[in-house]
């Protein structure tokens, strides 16, 4: 018996598939925490946290994990990130960088899913971007609550998973021209928006459930593009319908071939390598490995 | 839209290492080690130009790093796998020659 | 230094359908995948883009082999690769199970190709093995070298 039994329907190889998984998580605040804490929970093993803030006060209402004491001590959200992670999973491999994930980018690369808990249209674009180019399937999440005047306010949110191949963020209208050139006018100041807890509780548990979805699906029609809409107010999360209305068109917005590292030379990498001073181990079993071809001849193929 | 190879052609008399590369389907010109002076004094370092729009501006130049003392709201974007710097500067046309463009935009840091 | 491939399960379809298809005169069907590539420390990552089959009037005769590439399909990928500054990776399969490995003549054709011009262009004179081999879909499906 493992402390996976009841999530035993995810399939039979599920409990290593989980584990073998590693999962970005790019913003560790209201939602991101959530996502970091369930992810634990259903026993995901490998983790890249980036976030470049503290806990405050006023974040107490909702980051998950953090405490009134490490606000008190101003403790890095990374750092609250890991404590809980590992409360679940001892074992995990768990890599925290307290910064913007642009600086983070090479651990990024590795994960299998990158879920996107930011502030900011330009920054979800950027980051839709980046998990393109290294084909990661990217969940993004938000919320807000608007003033609807005498009517109230209305709280809204979103779950989006775009897959390599899938349309993307700006394909289903969440990301448009005129929100950056409105957002950029505000020069970065997003100003304290309403974040409560319950509303980032809905969508990352949808996050979590979309991305288990991609790794061990318990029904057979995973979906690899969804739009999915909170509508806080009457207590629902449905298909948006920019999903019939975008059903058969193809991304324009990310071009098959922007994969990879424009930049990258293999040539210059290989060299990078092979001029760097060998350990003794790898010289002596270079040496061993001449000796042998010397009395034996060398083989056809190499395992590099 | 301009004709990117007229363009680059262009640019290229001016810096004859700029490369046309693309980013979403919209060209981008990397402009490696490109000297201009700055806050009155000369600088080196990579250059990106977006000649069309990024980010809610018409079009944008990035730099390798940010310059002291000039330009205002320093954000950083990640382009072409690489992170960049860039100042709020509003209103470059897109509608003019790339080395317009590129000046219109250096005057940001002068 | 290790290797990891990942496709977009599309493509990763079209490429099975088309290699699945019968030729006039050859036994297999023989592509090429492009990529981007980019350096994970030390390691490689391959990220495919596009595929495109060699077409059946770029084969040559040759009953000893399943599939032989002429020089003008050749000609074609390196202008491919040229055009693009992508890494092309040429596909065909075996079909079967289990662990691929190179045959006999995949691996007498790849010390043909090194042994001209490619010596002159690249220092990676050598197999190489992926390690881990992903189809990004929905789900995602991961193999591992043994």
């Amino acid at each position: 018996m493992t402390r996976f039994d009841r999530q035993s329907f995810l399939g039979s190889g599920s409990e290593a598939r989980l584990d073998e998984a590693t999962i970005g998580l790019v913003g560790l605040g209201g939602g991101g925490s959530h996502m970091a804490r369930q992810f634990a929970h259903i026993g995901i093993g490998g983790y890249v946290a980036a976030d470049p803030d503290a806990i405050e006060d006023t974040n107490t209402n909702r980051l998950v994990g953090g405490t009134l004491r490490d606000a008190a001590a101003a403790r890095a959200k990374t750092k609250i990130a890991r404590r809980m992670i590992r409360g679940l999973q001892p074992h995990a491999r768990i890599v925290t960088v307290c910064d913007t994930w642009q600086h983070a980018t090479e651990q990024l690369k590795t994960c299998d899913i990158i879920m996107g808990a930011v502030d900011g249209f330009a920054e979800r674009e950027q980051l839709e971007r980046f998990a393109r180019r290294y084909l990661i399937p990217y969940i993004d999440i938000g919320m807000d609550v608007h003033d609807l005047g005498k009517d109230g306010f209305l709280i809204s949110g979103q779950i989006i998973v775009s897959t390599p191949g899938s349309l993307c963020l700006r394909c289903c209208g969440l990301i448009t021209d005129e929100r950056l050139k409105e957002e950029a006018g505000k020069y970065g100041a997003a100003g304290s928006r309403p974040q409560v807890v319950w509303p980032n509780g809905v969508l990352a548990s949808t996050a979590v459930g979309l991305a288990v979805q991609l790794l061990t699906p318990w029904h057979p029609h995973p979906p690899a593009f969804t739009f999915l809409e909170y509508d806080g107010n009457s207590g629902t999360v449905s298909v948006s319908a920019h999903v019939e209305a975008l059903k058969g068109r193809i991304c324009p917005h990310h071009p098959p071939d922007e994969t990879g590292d424009p930049f990258f030379d293999i040539r210059k990498h290989l060299e990078g390598i092979e001029q760097r001073p060998a350990s003794l181990w790898r010289r002596a079993l270079r040496a061993a490995k001449a000796w042998f071809d010397g009395i034996f001849g060398s083989r056809s193929t190499q395992t590099v | 839209m301009s004709d990117a190879a007229a363009e680059i052609a262009e640019l290229k008399i001016l810096h004859p290492n700029a490369v046309l590369l693309k980013e979403g389907g919209n060209p981008v010109v990397y402009l490696p080690k490109f000297s201009f002076v700055a806050n009155g004094k000369g600088e080196t370092m990579d250059l990106l130009l977006h000649p069309s729009s990024h980010s809610g501006y018409v079009t944008r130049l990035f730099f390798e790093r940010q310059i002291a003392g000039r330009g205002v709201h320093w954000k950083q974007h990640r382009l072409l796998e690489r992170n960049w710097w860039v100042p709020s500067w509003k209103d470059v046309r897109p509608d003019q020659p790339w080395t317009a463009m590129l000046c219109e935009h250096l005057r940001a840091v002068a | 230094m290790k290797i990891g491939f990942k496709i977009a399960a599309a493509l990763l379809a079209t490429v099975r359908i088309d290699l699945r298809r019968p030729h006039p005169c050859a036994h297999e069907r023989v592509g090429f995948i492009s990529a981007g590539l980019s350096a994970v420390g030390d390691d490689v990552l391959i990220l495919a883009r596009s595929y495109r089959p060699v077409l059946d009037q770029d084969y040559l005769r040759d009953p000893s082999v399943g599939a032989m590439m002429g020089p003008e399909a050749l000609r074609k990928a390196l202008q491919w690769a040229m055009q693009t500054g992508a890494a092309l990776f040429h596909v065909h399969t075996h079909g079967g199970r289990g662990l691929p490995d190179f045959s006999s003549v995949d691996l007498r054709g790849a010390r043909r190709c090194r042994s001209k011009r490619w010596r002159r262009e690249s220092t990676a004179a050598r197999h190489t093995f992926i390690e881990r081999f992903t189809q990004v879909g929905a789900p995602i499906v991961t193999w591992r070298a043994a």
